[in-house]
Order: structure tokens, then sequence, then C-alpha cells
């Protein structure tokens, strides 16, 4: 097959992500920089989100709640990742494993309703730690893949070697199990504050009066308010600010892991 | 070799694999309760079952949220094959294609939501199940071309043996290429088929009126649990369990699948 | 049957900006084996690739029996290759795998199986123990053995084998070798072999062809090449070679003059040309003979010393190394 016929092959995808996704977001920004009243084009719209001090508040509340939830699963899980990268073998890993996978196939809606349940039945009701706790439940597995998957890649070996070495448990754990489970800690922090930062379902069913946060508020603004002009500013400010960061980060992860390799 | 005693580690461990499956099985638990209050328990009982299979909404939104996702999940395969394959043969294609696959899978649900509604509000298009289904096909043709790149076709070798042997570029997609292929296709249905049944954002954004899907239906009464023969907590904690039963088996067959594919050294 | 004698008329090939291959004239003879000799990146597979019509040449012709094929597609030179991958189809059985060419080519079933089975019993394969086995469940050795019985099945006119026995151990090599030298009497096809290495090159070929960045350098018989190496390139790719400084060698100064180690004498008890006293720096043991290195002047000598003229070499110890001048090559400046 010659280059051209290639190119044709490649060009129902990049003609779907063009119009379904890379033009709406033309058109979001396009509604960012118009006025809604009088159809002209202004940055009124961003300098109301700036001016705002809601708007700062809510992003800074999401902040908090995804940087808590991001080192809330990091703590649960590293353990028990770290217990089924390097000390388990054979049946146990494997069913260790299927059990920490599974709940990726149970519905995450359905799973934030379970915590709700049982929230519930343990006297919490909707609020800030009932939201709080529902996050680290729903994310917990997306911080333990990428942290296994790393751990996973220190062989007995190299610990054998620096145990031949003189290391200690702590010279292990500082010198070896951290810095080579670094890219994996990244990643899974990535992750997780990626997608709780701009969480919608959480808040909205267990959150209550404390379950204002960016996704509920754009919410607001598009479903149940008319404010397109400031929700299209908003939403793409947060856009470009997370795909900036994950660049740079996902950048230096690989840099890391080439190197580490 | 043993780092620490690694009791307390493995127990802890168990702890959180456990604490894992408490709500869930909690909820399937209640889903026999005879009560509609998850508070009290009166019993066992099948009524939430039979209340589910007769609820109209219930059969209504999961034939809507099945049609969705598996014309979803087909379509987006389609679109997303082709490219999977023009990449791994030409750089051109790959530097044109892998930079517009990230954003989606990166850029949050919500925002892309967003502007898909203004995008598809401002062509006057009306919202319903293909709006949803454009919706949720433009993140699925993304995370089905990022499952297919690395597992799709056959090693430059194996196509060029088969040439050799006197096989045409047709022979060596059917015979070689497309078996070769299917354990990645199989993965990307898999997933675009989830990714489309259990989608919310996206749906609550592009659907309009007259037409939900499973997970809003769920989502409209647990945030309003009512006192409704259909709506009550338990009502729901079946329907629910439902659900988990129907991806736990498809998990099941497919790791099965996988298995029996792994088995036989051909992965 | 009788293979197709091959030609290739002032091919090149370019990868970008690299010449792979720089206007080469090959010919491969009828019903011989022919090996393409070189480093690797010398030009000997894209040479083989454009034979099979993998690659398409630049520039030139490909003929085979005078025939030109340039533009023909492989499924339609009727040729077999083996690649260094093996490129076993993972999704098949061995029987299968070995039936694909001629299903491809509408052979009815039962003639299918006959000749699968034929095929089997020629590269020594129970076909009733491994027909139905899967790729993964083979060892290396009998994997080979399956890409063999894969292109032989087809009966080619043409055999192209790229590496074939590179990732597999000496004894397994040396036999499959020996094989395949049988193989090609009994069938009379044309073979062309494509390897880096000098040894197997020696052991299997009828021609060898040295190439080196792009060009063909040297061809001829592997004995004749050895004794005769058109250049330094080729005495020291193709075996080994001390080179001799010009007050050592005894010849015009201005010449390269080389001698390969086996000739060079170790306290020679016949007259020779030329004697040297030298030191002892090493000494390597290889079975039936010994390798020894003796500094001469400030060179150092490489000598092969076969270990049935007896007597014990230590290092350090003073030695006499000489040899005649009919053994120094006398090479043209490369």
């Amino acid at each position: 097959m010659n280059r051209s016929t290639l190119l044709v092959l490649a060009l129902p995808l990049v003609a779907y992500l063009m119009a379904f996704f890379y033009i709406p977001f033309i058109v979001l920004s396009y509604y960012s920089f118009i006025d809604a009243e009088t159809g002209r084009v202004t940055l009124d719209n961003y300098l109301e989100i700036i001016r705002e001090p809601a708007y700062f508040n809510v992003v800074l509340y999401s902040i908090v709640l995804a940087g808590e939830t991001v080192v809330l699963t990091l703590i649960l899980s590293f353990p028990a990742s770290y217990y089924i990268a390097l000390h388990s073998r054979g049946a146990e890993k494997v069913a260790l494993l299927i059990v920490m996978i599974t709940p990726f196939w149970i519905d995450f809606l359905l799973r934030a309703l379970a915590m709700k349940n049982i929230l519930y039945l343990l006297g919490f009701r909707e609020g800030y730690y009932s939201m709080l706790a529902a996050m680290v439940y729903d994310y917990l597995p997306f911080m333990f893949l990428p942290l296994y998957a790393s751990l996973s890649r220190i062989s007995p070996s190299i610990l054998e070697a620096a145990r031949s070495l003189g290391a200690r448990d702590r010279d292990l754990i500082l010198r070896i199990i951290l810095p080579m489970s670094l890219p994996g800690i990244i990643a899974g922090f990535t992750l997780v504050f990626l997608m709780s930062l701009t969480e919608y379902v959480i808040p909205s069913l267990l959150g209550g009066t404390k379950g204002f946060t960016i996704g509920t508020m754009i919410y607001h603004l598009f479903l149940s308010g008319d404010m397109w002009g400031e929700g299209s500013a908003l939403t793409l400010a947060i856009t470009l600010g997370l795909l900036a960061a994950s660049i740079i980060v996902s950048r230096r992860l690989s840099r890391f892991e080439a190197y580490q390799a | 070799m043993r780092l620490t005693r690694p009791n307390p580690l493995r127990i802890y461990t168990y702890i959180i694999a456990l604490l894992l499956y408490v709500p869930v099985i909690v909820m399937i638990a209640y889903s026999f309760n005879d009560s509609k209050f998850i508070g009290e328990w009166r019993g066992f009982t099948l009524k939430w079952y039979k209340v589910a299979l007769g609820d109209n909404a219930f059969l209504e939104t999961l034939y809507n949220s099945l049609t969705v996702a598996v014309s979803s999940a087909i379509v987006s395969i389609i679109i997303a094959l082709p490219a999977a394959l023009a990449s791994r043969k030409d750089r051109l294609s790959l530097g044109l294609v892998e930079p517009l696959i990230y954003p989606p899978i990166v850029i949050p649900e919500i925002a892309e939501a967003v502007a898909l509604m203004l995008f598809l509000i401002s062509l006057g298009f009306p919202l319903g199940w293909l709006s949803v289904f454009i919706g949720h096909t433009a993140f699925n043709v993304a995370y089905a071309y990022i499952t297919l790149a690395p597992s799709i076709g056959a090693s430059r070798s194996l196509e060029e043996a088969a040439r050799t042997l006197g096989a045409g570029p047709l022979t060596v997609f059917t015979k070689i290429i497309l078996p070769l292929s299917m354990p990645g296709i199989i993965a990307a249905l898999m997933l675009t088929f989830m990714l489309s049944f259990t989608d919310f954002i996206k749906t609550l954004f592009t659907t309009g009126p007259g037409f939900q899907t499973l997970p809003l239906l769920i989502w409209n009464r647990a945030r309003r649990p009512g006192l409704t023969e259909y709506s009550s907590q338990n009502a729901l904690n079946a329907l629910a369990s439902i659900l988990i039963a129907l991806s736990l088996s498809i998990a099941l067959a497919y790791t099965a699948y996988m298995v029996k594919r792994l088995g036989r050294g051909n992965a | 049957m009788k293979g197709v004698a091959i030609s290739l008329r002032k091919v090149s090939k370019k990868y970008g900006r690299v010449e792979a291959v720089k206007d080469i004239d090959l010919e491969a003879p009828g019903g011989s084996i022919t090996t393409l000799l070189g480093p690797s990146g010398c030009g000997k597979t894209t040479t083989l690739r454009i034979i099979a019509g993998l690659e398409k040449p630049d520039a030139g012709s490909v003929l085979f029996d005078g025939v030109d094929v340039t533009g023909l597609p492989p499924e339609k030179r009727g040729i077999g290759m083996v690649f260094q991958d093996l490129a076993l189809f993972p999704h098949m059985t061995v029987f299968d795998n070995i039936a694909f060419g001629l299903r491809v080519r509408r052979v009815p079933e039962n003639e299918i199986r006959s000749r699968v089975n034929n095929v089997l019993e020629l590269v020594n394969l129970d076909p009733s123990e491994y027909g139905r086995r899967r790729i993964s469940e083979l060892s290396g050795g009998q994997q080979q053995r399956v890409a063999l019985a894969r292109v032989l099945v087809i009966e080619p006119r043409v055999l192209l084998l790229d590496e074939p026995f590179s990732h597999l151990d000496y004894k397994i090599r040396q036999k499959l070798i020996g094989e395949v030298r049988r193989l090609q009497r009994r069938l009379g096809i044309t073979i062309v072999y494509v390897t880096h290495d000098q040894e197997e090159a020696m052991s299997i070929s009828d021609k060898i062809v040295i190439m080196n960045n792009g060009r063909i350098i040297q061809e001829g018989r592997p004995d004749e090449v050895y004794e005769n190496p058109a250049n330094l390139f080729v005495a020291t790719f193709f075996g080994e070679a001390n080179l001799l400084e010009p007050g050592l060698a005894g010849v015009d100064a201005s010449d390269i003059a080389v001698i390969r180690p086996e000739r060079v004498k170790l306290e020679p008890k016949d007259p020779v040309d030329v004697i040297y006293n030298g030191v002892v720096e090493d000494v390597v043991f290889q079975g039936p003979y010994l390798r020894v290195d003796v500094r001469i002047n400030g060179e150092t000598i490489k000598v092969i010393y076969p270990k049935i003229n007896g007597g014990r070499i230590r290092v350090g110890e003073r030695v006499r190394v000489g040899w005649n001048l009919s053994d120094v090559k006398v090479l043209g400046s490369e």
C-alpha cells in the first residue's frame, strides 16, 4: 500500500474527531468571547470569572477536594500495591489482582450509589466527608493500577542486589522502591487528580450543600442557569489548564522513564 | 526474599480488597430486603426484582443504553481500525493521528460534553438518540484507537511471508491480519461498549427531552429516592444489582476468552 | 526440476538519503547456493528483498532465467523465502502454516494433506506428532524446520534464506546447514543465502558474494576468495589476517601485505624465507590448535599453531617466527 492509501485509511478517524470533538471546542471558545445580550465580541466573560470571587472559591475548593482524594487514594493503595507486586506470588497474586481490577467493570455511578447506601446505613448523610469517602472509594482502583504497574517492574533480583551491597530495609525503601515507583505515583496522581477535579456525579449525589464543585458549577451554568458565556470561558480555561498540565507531566514522565530504562 | 515480616502488610491488603466490595455486597444484600428503605431489614424478598422487570422506565432506558452502546462500539471500531492499521505502517499517518487522539482522553468529559452540546444546539441539531450516539462515539473512537493500535495487524515479516508464499493483498488481510487482530478488536469492542453503556456526563449534556439512558434514570432516582415502588431505595438496589450481574458476566466471558487465547499461545 | 538463474542488473535502492544498494550486478547460477556475506548494513538483506520482490529497486532490473521480473509482486515470482525471525503464523497449527501456500494456490485438500506430510518427513518432523501442534509449542530448531517445510512445499524455483539460523545454537546450526545442502542437491533448486557469519558462508556456499557499504566487493568460490582476498576488508572480514608492516613483510613498502595466521610458522623446522625473534604475548587453547600472539619489532603477529607440532608454549617465552614470501598476499589499497 502506498502512502496516499494509508492516509485515506486514517481519514475517517481524523474527520470524526474534527467534526465532533475539535470543532465543538472552537464553538465553545466562540461562545466564551461573545456577550450573550448584545452578541458582540467581548472579553467580559473572562474578566467576570476573574473578578467574581465565587468562581475562584469554587475552583480552589475543587482543587482541595481533588488533592485530598489523590493523597488518600495514594496512601491507601500504596501498601496494597506494594504487597501484591513484590510479596505475593502464584495464585494469591492472581486472585488479589483480579479482586483489585474487577471494580473497573462495575459502573462508576453504581459504585457511588453503593457508597451512598452504606454511608446512609452508617448514619452519615450528604456532606463533605461523604463526598470525599465516595471519591476515594471510586478512584482507588485508578491509583492502584499505575502504582502496581511500576512496582511490578522492580524485580526481586534488584532488591537482592541492593541487599548484597549492604542495604537495610530503610535503604531499600528510600533508595530503590520509592524512586522506582515514582513514575507510577506521578501517573496515578495525575490520572486521579484530572478525573476528580471535574467530577460531577459524586458531588451531586453525596455532596448536598457541600457539593458545589467545578463539575456541579458547570452543570448549573449551562443546564439550570443560562450563563453560556461565562460557563464557556470557565470551561475553556479549565480545559486548557488541565491539558497543559497533563502534557507537561507526561513529557517529564516519559523522559524520566527513558532515563530509568 | 522478604523485606519485612509480611503479615501486617498482607492483612492490610486483604482489608483494602474487602473494603472495595463491602458497599457493593451491602447494596446487593438490601436488594433482597422486604422494605422500601435500606435502614430497616424486614426479611428476604425477590419482589424488587419483579418490580424492576415490570418497570417500563427501566426496560426502556436499558434498551436505549444498549442500542446506543452497541452501535457506538461497532461504529467506533469501524472508524478507528483503518486508522490503527495505517498508523502502524506509515509514520505520516501516525504523526497525523496520534496528536489528535490524546485530548479526547485527557480533557475532562464535562468540558467536551458542554462543547458538543453548544455545537449541536448552534447547528439546530435535534437532541436525542442520535446526538447521544455521536457524543459517545467521539470519545470511543479515541479509546478504540489506543486499544487497537498496539495490538492490531501482523508484524511486517508475517505479511511478507504470506506474500512470498503466494497470497495477494486481500488474502493477507483476511487470513493473516484480521485473525491476528481479533483479540485487539474484541478488547476495543468491550471497552467502547462499557464506556458508552455506563456513560453519564456526555449523555446528560447531549440528550434532549424524551430520551433517557439507564445511568440517567438511576441518577435521577438516586438523587431523590421516592416512596413509589419504582423509585424506592431497595428497588434501585435491585436495579443496580441486575446491572452489576450483567457487567460482571460480560467481564467473566471476556476474561475467559482472553485466557483461552493466551492458553493457545495466541495473544 | 532445475533452479532458475538469477541476475541483478545495475540495481540501486535508497531509503531516504541512505543508499542501501549501489548499482550492483549479481549472478546467482541456477541450481547452486550463492551466499551474500557482509557486515550488518552492507546491503545484503536489501538485495535479497529485491530478489524476492518485497522491495522495488529505484533503478536496474531483476531477471529470472533471463526474464525480467522487476515489476512482479512477490506472490507471482514463484519464490520461497525463510525470514530471519521465521515469520511463522502464530494463529495456525504447524500443518496450516505449511498448507498456507498450497491453499492460496487452490490446491485440492487431499493433495495438500499428502504434500504437507511428505514435506514434514523431508525435514525430519513426524507428521502425526507435529502436524497439529501450535507454533509456540515447538523448539527453536523445530520452528526452523517448519519454516523450511513451509517454503519447500510450494516447490519454489528459488529459495531465499535471510539469516535463518542466526538465533540457533552452534550445533543445531551446523546440523541444519548440512540439511539445507543435502536438500538443495536433492531438489536442484537455486538458493540465495544471506548471512554475516563467515564460517556459515564458507560451509554452505557454492559461490560467495562479499558486500560492504551497498557494493559487491568480491565474488567467487569460497576457497578462491579465502586464498586471494581482493583487499584488506575481504582479508580481515572473511577469515583472519595479520597486516604486515613494510619492514616485516619483505615486500615493497607502498603495498598492503597480509598473511593468514595459519601460514605463519612458529619455531619452523623447515627453512623459511624470513624469520624473526619474538616474545609470546598470549596463548589461547582452542582444542586442536593454539592461538598464539607473538610480539615482533613492536608488532603483534597472530599465529595458529597445530597442537600436533608438540612442545609447550608459555607467555613471555622467546620464540622464532617465520614465513614464506609466497604465503604473503599483497593487496591493492582500499
